[in-house]
C-alpha cells in the first residue's frame, strides 16, 4: 500500500483558487450537494427535545397551559413568567410548551398517513403500470393544480371540523409527493438484478415489491417525509390560525398566534412571538433530519 | 527514432493526498517523470493508481479536496505548481490541453457545438467571431467529422461517442497547445471506433509536432502507437522508459506482471 | 435560420422544431387537468356534501328558502344533469353569487385581482431575482460564510409561518417603530386611488400623474411585500443553489476550465445556463403560490385581494365565493405550469429530439 507520508500538510501553492482552500479547511466534507454531515444528528437532537419537552408537558410547566389568572394580564417576560401571561393571565410558556404536543401529534400523523398511504399506493402503480398508472397520474395532477391550504378548508367546510376529518384531508397534501417518489423508486429499480433474482426465485409480485423493492426506498422516503412534515407543521398552524378545523381556543401554535393577534397589535409582542418560535424549531428540525437522511444518499455515490 | 532530448513536462518527486473530515489519505507518492517533446507518452496503471490524478494536477485541475504535498511540476521550464488559478487560465487551452473520457458528458449539453468551439477559440486569440466560426469549421474537418458546418449547430446529444470525442479533440487543439494530454480518450467506444481514433490522434499529434500523454490502460495501444511509457502503480511510478526497451524487458516486477495479465508477449512481435 | 447558440438567454424562438406541436400537447393537457378541476370541485359540492343546500344557500336560511335554491340550481335533477349545467354556467363565466357581497362572484374577484396582481408581481420580482441570485452566489462561493448563512437563512424562511412573519414584522415597524404603516390595505385610510389604468396603484400613479399617491401606496406595499417574498424567495435560492453546484462539478465544467475560458463565462453561461433549468419549474409553484397562497398575508395585511375575499369567505360560510376562488386558483396553476413547461422546451435542446 501507499507509504504513509509523515509531512504536515498544508495547502501548497498558489495554484488553488480562495475558495478551494477555504473549503477544504473547513471541517465538512464538500462532497455532493449538502456540506454538512452534521445536519441528520443536529436535527434528531432538536427535534427529539421538542418531541420529548411537550409531550411531557403536563408533567413539569410551571403552570397548567388552561389555567387563567396565573399571573398579571398581559405582562410582558419575567422571571416568573419566562414567556409572559396573555390577556386571560394564562401563562405563555406553559400554553407554548404544551401546544407543542397538539401541532407535534397533528404533523406526525399526517404525516405518517401521507407516507404509508403514498408509498403503497405509488409502488402498486409503479410497478404494475397500465392505465392504473395513467389514472393516478392524472388524479393527481388534478389535486395538486388546486391550492393547498385552500383546498384543506374548502373541504373540511363540506365535511365539517373535527380532528380525524382535518388529519385526513390534510394528508391530502403531501399525499401526492408520496405517490410519485414511491413511483419513481420502483420503475427505477424494478429491473435491477436484486428484483429479477427476487422473481425469478418465484415469489408473487407483490411479495416482490413490498418485501424487496420498497425496503430499499426507506431512506428517500424517510427523507421526505421528514421534509414534507416541516411544511405540515406551518399548514397546521395555519389552520389553527384561521380556527377553521382546530378551534379558535385550541391549545395550538396557530391559534396561539390569533388569540394573541389583537395584543401584538397593541404592543404585546410575546403572546404570538414565542409559538412561532416553536413552529419555527419544529419545521427546522424536521428540515435538517431530511436533509441529513438525503445527503447521506448523495455520498453513497 | 526520435533523438532529441528536449523535455516539455518535468515532473518531480509530486506528492499529495486527499484531505477530508476525516483526515489526510495520501495517494500520490513521489511521481517523477519526464514528458519528451514532440513524442507521444502513455501512462499505464490500473484504475486508482493515480494516473488520471496525475494528469489533472498537471493542468491544474485536480478536485478542490486533493492538496499537494510536495514536488513540482515543470512546464516548458516553468514550475507550474505556483500558479494562481489566472496564470492557469492562460495556459490551459493554449499550451497545454486535456481531454477527457466520457466525450459527451464532457460537452455543454444546452449550448451547441460550434458556439462552444468558438468560445474555445476567442479565449486565448483576438479574432472576430466570423474568423473563428470559420477556423472551428475547419477544425471539425480536420477531426474528420463529416458535414461540419451543419454539425456546428447541433449540440451534444446529438453525437455519437466516436463523434463526440472527436469534437473534445478539435477543442483541445484549436488553440494548437504545445502539450495534448488524453484521459483513456476511447475507452467505452466500441473496437473499430477506438482504432479509428487513435489513428486520428497519432496523426494529428505528429503533423502538429506536439507533445501527447496517453493514459491508458489498453497496453496493445500503448505498444502501437507511443514512444515513452510511464507505469504507475498505487500512486507510484514503477518505471519508465522508451517503450520498445520498457515492454521487451520489463526491470519492475509490478512491469513485468501487468505484461504477463494482459498478455502482452502475443502482441509484441 | 437557427445560429450557433451561445449565450445566457438565447432561446431559439419559434423555430424550434415541433414547437406548434407542443404547445398543442400542452393546451390539451391543460385542458384536461381544468376538466379534472371543474369535476371534482362539481364532486365536491353536490356529491360529497351531506345536503347540498348547507352550502349553496345562505348560511341563515329557512327550510322555504333551501327549497327555492333547491329547484333554482336543480339540485334534485340527475346528476349528470346537475353536471351539465354546471359546466354551462362556467363556460359562461358564472361562478355563482356571493351571500356575502350579493354580488356575481366572477365580478368580485376580478374587482379584487389587481391588487392580488400587484403585491404578487412585486413580491415575484423581489423572490425570484432575490432567491435565484443568492442561490448562485452561494453556489459560486460553495462553503463560505455566505453560503452557510444563506442555508440557515433559506431554511428559517420555509420554517416560518407567513401569516407569523406578517404579524411580527408589523409589529416591529408600525407598532413598535413606527417606520412603515399599519395593516390598512393599499393605501392609507380616507386616502382616495389614482385613476385606474392597470390597477397597479405605482404605476397608475406615475402614469396618470398623481404622484403623491406613488410615495403612501409604497409604503404599503412594503411589508406586504416582503412578507409574501419569503416564501418565494427562500425556495428558489435552494433550488438554484443546488444546481448551480451541480453545474459547476460537472464534467462540461470541468472541460471549459480545460480549456482555459474565463471563470465569468463559466459561471454566467457554461454553468449558469444548465443550473437555470431546474429553476425554470420551479417558477410555477413559485407563481401561483404568489397569486393564490397569499391568502393570509393579504388577511394580515387587510389586503383587498382575491386570497382576502376567499378568507372573508370562509369564515363568513360563503361557499360560492369559496368554490369560485378554488376553481381560479387552480386553473391559474394549471395554466402557468403549462406556460413554464413550454419554456422549458424551449430552453433545453435534449427534450426537443
Amino acid at each position: 500500500m501507499t507509504r504513509v507520508l509523515d509531512q504536515t500538510v498544508e495547502p501548497v501553492g498558489r495554484n488553488r483558487s480562495r475558495v478551494g482552500r477555504i473549503a477544504s479547511a473547513l471541517p465538512i466534507g464538500v462532497r455532493g450537494i449538502r456540506t454538512s454531515t452534521a445536519a441528520l444528528p443536529t436535527g434528531l437532537s432538536v427535534l427529539g427535545f421538542l418531541v420529548l419537552i411537550s409531550l411531557t408537558s403536563a408533567l413539569w410547566t410551571p403552570y397548567s397551559p388552561t389555567a387563567t389568572g396565573t399571573g398579571p394580564v398581559s405582562a410582558a417576560p419575567t422571571g416568573a413568567h419566562w414567556f409572559g401571561t396573555d390577556s386571560v393571565g394564562s401563562d405563555v410558556f406553559s400554553r407554548t410548551v404544551a401546544a407543542g404536543r397538539t401541532d407535534v401529534l397533528y404533523t406526525l400523523t399526517v404525516v405518517a398517513i401521507a407516507l404509508l398511504v403514498g408509498s403503497v399506493w405509488g409502488a402498486i402503480v409503479g410497478y404494475f403500470g397500465g392505465w392504473l398508472e395513467w389514472a393516478t397520474l392524472r388524479l393527481l395532477e388534478v389535486v395538486q393544480a388546486f391550492p393547498a391550504l385552500l383546498m384543506v378548508l374548502f373541504i373540511i367546510s363540506i365535511v365539517g371540523p373535527g380532528t380525524i376529518n382535518v388529519i385526513l384531508v390534510a394528508a391530502i397534501i403531501p399525499l401526492p409527493d408520496f405517490v410519485r417518489l414511491a413511483r419513481a423508486e420502483v420503475l427505477t429499480k424494478k429491473n435491477w438484478q436484486f428484483a429479477e433474482a427476487a422473481r425469478m426465485v418465484g415469489n408473487r409480485p407483490m411479495v416482490v415489491l413490498f418485501k424487496h423493492l420498497m425496503p430499499n426506498s426507506l431512506r428517500p422516503l424517510l427523507a421526505y417525509a421528514s421534509i414534507s412534515a416541516a411544511w405540515v407543521v406551518g399548514s397546521i398552524a395555519a389552520l389553527g390560525y384561521i380556527g377553521l378545523g382546530i378551534q379558535p381556543d385550541a391549545v395550538e401554535w396557530g391559534s396561539m398566534i390569533a388569540r394573541g393577534q389583537s395584543d401584538v397589535m397593541a404592543g404585546d409582542w410575546w403572546e404570538s412571538f414565542f409559538p412561532g418560535i416553536g413552529i419555527l424549531l419544529l419545521a427546522i428540525g424536521f428540515q435538517l433530519v431530511g436533509d441529513g437522511l438525503s445527503s447521506h444518499r448523495g455520498e453513497e455515490r | 527514432m526520435r533523438n532529441d532530448t528536449q523535455i516539455l513536462v518535468r515532473v518531480r518527486d509530486y506528492a499529495g493526498g486527499f484531505t477530508s473530515g476525516s483526515g489526510f489519505t495520501p495517494v500520490l507518492d513521489r511521481v517523477s517523470f519526464d514528458l519528451r517533446a514532440s513524442a507521444i507518452t502513455a501512462v499505464v496503471g490500473e484504475t486508482g493508481s493515480g494516473k488520471s490524478l496525475m494528469a489533472l494536477s498537471i493542468v491544474g485541475l485536480a478536485p478542490s479536496t486533493f492538496v499537494r504535498t510536495t514536488g513540482s511540476i515543470e512546464f516548458d521550464d516553468v514550475d507550474i505548481t505556483q500558479f494562481d488559478d489566472r496564470s492557469y487560465r492562460r495556459i490551459r487551452g493554449s499550451e497545454l490541453a486535456m481531454v477527457f473520457q466520457d466525450a459527451r458528458a464532457a460537452l455543454n449539453p444546452v449550448i451547441s457545438v460550434g458556439a462552444q468551439l468558438i468560445d474555445a477559440c476567442r479565449a486565448h486569440r483576438k479574432v472576430a467571431k466570423a474568423e473563428a466560426r470559420d477556423i472551428a469549421v475547419e477544425m471539425l474537418r480536420n477531426v474528420k467529422v463529416p458535414e461540419p458546418k451543419q454539425r456546428m449547430r447541433q449540440f451534444a446529444h446529438e453525437f455519437s461517442g466516436g463523434m463526440a470525442q472527436r469534437v473534445m479533440l478539435a477543442l483541445a487543439l484549436i488553440c494548437e497547445p504545445k502539450l495534448l494530454i488524453l484521459d483513456e480518450p476511447t475507452t467505452g467506444l466500441d473496437v473499430t471506433i477506438q482504432a479509428d481514433i487513435m489513428e486520428m490522434i497519432v496523426d494529428l499529434v505528429l503533423s502538429r509536432g506536439m507533445t501527447a500523454c496517453l493514459i491508458t490502460h489498453d497496453l496493445g495501444v500503448v505498444a502501437e502507437t507511443c514512444d515513452d511509457i510511464v507505469v504507475m502503480h498505487h500512486g507510484t511510478v514503477r518505471e519508465t522508459g522508451p517503450c520498445s526497451q520498457v515492454l521487451a524487458h520489463p526491470t519492475d516486477s509490478y512491469t513485468q506482471q501487468l505484461l504477463r495479465s494482459s498478455r502482452f508477449e502475443e502482441f509484441s512481435a | 435560420m437557427a445560429v450557433e447558440t451561445t449565450g445566457l438567454l438565447s432561446l431559439r424562438g419559434f423555430a424550434v422544431p415541433g414547437f406548434v406541436r407542443q404547445v398543442r400537447r400542452r393546451l390539451a393537457g391543460a385542458f384536461l387537468v381544468v376538466f379534472g378541476v371543474v369535476t371534482l370541485t362539481f364532486l365536491f359540492t353536490r356529491v360529497f356534501a351531506a345536503d347540498p343546500t348547507t352550502l349553496l344557500a345562505p348560511p341563515n336560511a329557512t327550510a322555504a328558502e333551501r327549497a327555492a335554491v333547491r329547484s333554482r340550481l336543480g339540485l334534485g335533477d340527475p346528476l349528470p344533469v346537475q353536471y351539465f349545467h354546471y359546466l354551462g354556467d362556467l363556460l359562461h363565466g358564472n361562478l355563482g353569487t356571493s351571500y356575502l357581497t350579493g354580488r356575481p362572484v366572477t365580478s368580485d374577484l376580478l374587482e379584487r385581482l389587481p391588487a392580488t396582481a400587484e403585491l404578487a408581481t412585486y413580491a415575484l420580482i423581489l423572490g425570484i431575482l432575490g432567491g435565484v441570485t443568492a442561490g448562485v452566489l452561494a453556489a459560486v462561493f460553495e462553503g463560505s460564510i455566505f453560503d452557510r448563512m444563506l442555508r440557515v437563512v433559506t431554511s428559517a424562511g420555509l420554517a416560518l409561518p407567513q401569516f407569523w412573519v406578517a404579524l411580527m414584522l408589523l409589529w416591529f415597524f408600525f407598532v413598535k417603530f413606527g417606520l412603515l404603516p399599519g395593516p390598512t390595505g393599499r393605501l392609507p385610510i380616507g386616502m382616495a386611488p389614482p385613476p385606474t389604468v392597470t390597477g397597479f396603484y405605482l404605476i397608475d400613479s406615475v402614469v396618470t400623474g398623481h404622484l403623491s399617491d406613488f410615495g403612501p401606496a409604497l409604503a404599503q406595499l412594503c411589508l406586504p411585500v416582503l412578507t409574501l417574498s419569503s416564501g418565494v424567495w427562500a425556495p428558489l435560492a435552494r433550488g438554484a443553489r443546488s444546481a448551480m453546484v451541480l453545474a459547476l462539478k460537472s464534467d462540461y465544467v470541468r472541460t471549459a476550465r480545460a480549456l482555459g475560458l474565463s471563470r465569468r463565462r463559466i459561471w454566467f453561461v457554461y454553468a449558469l445556463r444548465n443550473a437555470l433549468l431546474p429553476v425554470i419549474t420551479m417558477l410555477a409553484g413559485a407563481v401561483a403560490w404568489a397569486f393564490s397562497g397569499s391568502v393570509l398575508v393579504e388577511g394580515a395585511f387587510g389586503w383587498p385581494g382575491v386570497g382576502h375575499y376567499a378568507l372573508s369567505a370562509l369564515e363568513g360560510s360563503d361557499f360560492p365565493a369559496v368554490e369560485g376562488f378554488v376553481l381560479y386558483a387552480s386553473i391559474l396553476y394549471v395554466i402557468v405550469y403549462q406556460l413554464l413547461d413550454l419554456a422549458y422546451y424551449l430552453a433545453d435542446p435534449r427534450i426537443r429530439s
